[in-house]
């Protein structure tokens, strides 16, 4: 005579009825492991794997699926982020009878450049502030964070050099003051 | 294509936490690097969550959005990929509730999650009836059930990871996962 099959297989308890973790069947299915003595007969454990086995198949597919945003998205977003970007701090760029101003945010993005570019190092500019010193005229202050690689020895005047010039030909200012606040990459710190 | 993909190379060394720095500092560049490498799995997260792909989109817009607003506030730069992450489940909850409170719950209707490609077109004609049955499963367990098994075998996140995004003790996102897994295999048994 047949069993009357219990109505649920999958107890909320993570047991089957003869005593084994759904979790470690799962764990047997994925490793693709040889099942022990009793697994291998148990009929608990069959039904449980015959379910495990159809999940583990169905879910490598769907990873496998690719899953792309629609490409109006990123239009969509950046038109507000550059909305919202532009109306940011300026410094004064050209004083006298026709005063220019450009924005902080278009020096420091030069600043960075002059960093991410500088020859013979991977350099990564982070945090970049700018300020127009009150008592000056036509020179910045300028504030940067410098990720270097680990262990490398930063040559900072070169790098000093380089983001003075990059800043006198790109905007036409020279720096006042420029602090580089070098930072040590964290190598647990992944790309992706 | 040509010119995304150029993109891409180029941006592809610089890590997460450079980028997320950059963007809370006002770099649009820097925060359109991060939407391009972080929109598909945002999306891909928000459509299986939601099984409706206009909600799912204006979900990771308003994800985005509000990552750039708020990007000051990430007190750990290197850690932007799951804080995106936590923002569009707390998003996809919130839009669920209210689904739930207007009772129109499209739960017998195929759930829309379809990927728009695949790897292997003849396998997946194959073998499509498998994911289906699985998004059909995915789309009858409880929404916390679902984010958690989702951010486990599909973006392939720890249990570490999953608590921060969801909020939840390790040891319970243990025991939702089990839950899910046990719930899933019973239905794919059944479908086989």
């Amino acid at each position: 005579m047949a069993l009357n099959p219990p109505r649920r297989r999958f107890p909320s308890t993570g047991r089957l009825p003869c005593g084994r973790s759904v979790d470690a069947l799962w764990d047997s299915v994925v490793s693709g492991a040889e099942l022990d003595h009793h697994s291998a007969s148990c009929p608990h454990c069959q039904t449980a794997l015959d379910g495990l086995r159809a999940l583990h198949s169905a879910t490598r597919q769907l990873v496998d699926e690719e899953v792309s945003a629609p490409p109006s998205l990123l239009e969509r977003v950046m038109r507000v982020v550059r909305t919202e970007a532009r109306s940011g701090e300026t410094v004064p760029l050209v004083s006298g009878p026709d005063p220019a101003r450009i924005s902080t945010k278009a020096v420091a993005a030069v600043v960075r450049f002059a960093v991410d570019t500088q020859p013979g190092a991977v350099l990564r500019a982070r945090r970049c502030e700018v300020h127009a010193p009150v008592d000056a005229v036509d020179v910045l202050d300028v504030r940067v964070e410098v990720l270097v690689p680990e262990g490398y020895r930063l040559h900072e005047a070169a790098l000093r050099q380089r983001i003075e010039a990059v800043v006198s030909a790109h905007v036409g200012m020279r720096l006042r003051e420029l602090t580089l606040d070098v930072v040590e990459a964290d190598t647990r710190e992944g790309a992706t | 294509m040509s010119d995304l993909q150029q993109e891409e190379t180029s941006s592809a060394d610089i890590d997460d936490a450079t980028l997320a720095t950059r963007a809370a500092d006002g770099d649009v560049a820097a925060f359109e690097m991060l939407l391009r490498r972080y929109q598909d799995r945002v999306f891909g997260l928000a459509l299986r969550m939601l099984a409706d792909r206009a909600e799912a989109e204006d979900v990771t817009q308003e994800v985005f959005v509000t990552a750039w607003r708020r990007l000051g506030e990430l007190a750990e730069p290197a850690a932007v990929r799951t804080w995106l992450f936590r923002i569009a489940h707390r998003q996809c909850l919130v839009l669920l509730r209210k689904r739930k409170s207007r009772k129109t719950e499209p739960t017998d209707t195929v759930p829309e999650t379809a990927a728009v490609t695949r790897h292997d077109p003849e396998r997946a004609a194959q073998t499509g009836a498998g994911v289906e049955a699985l998004r059909k499963a995915l789309a009858g367990l409880p929404a916390p059930q679902r984010a958690v098994w989702l951010l486990a075998e599909v973006d392939g996140l720890s249990y570490a990871e999953i608590a921060g995004v969801v909020g939840a003790s390790e040891q319970s996102v243990r025991g939702r996962l089990s839950r899910a897994r046990a719930k899933l295999a019973e239905v794919m048994r059944a479908w086989r």
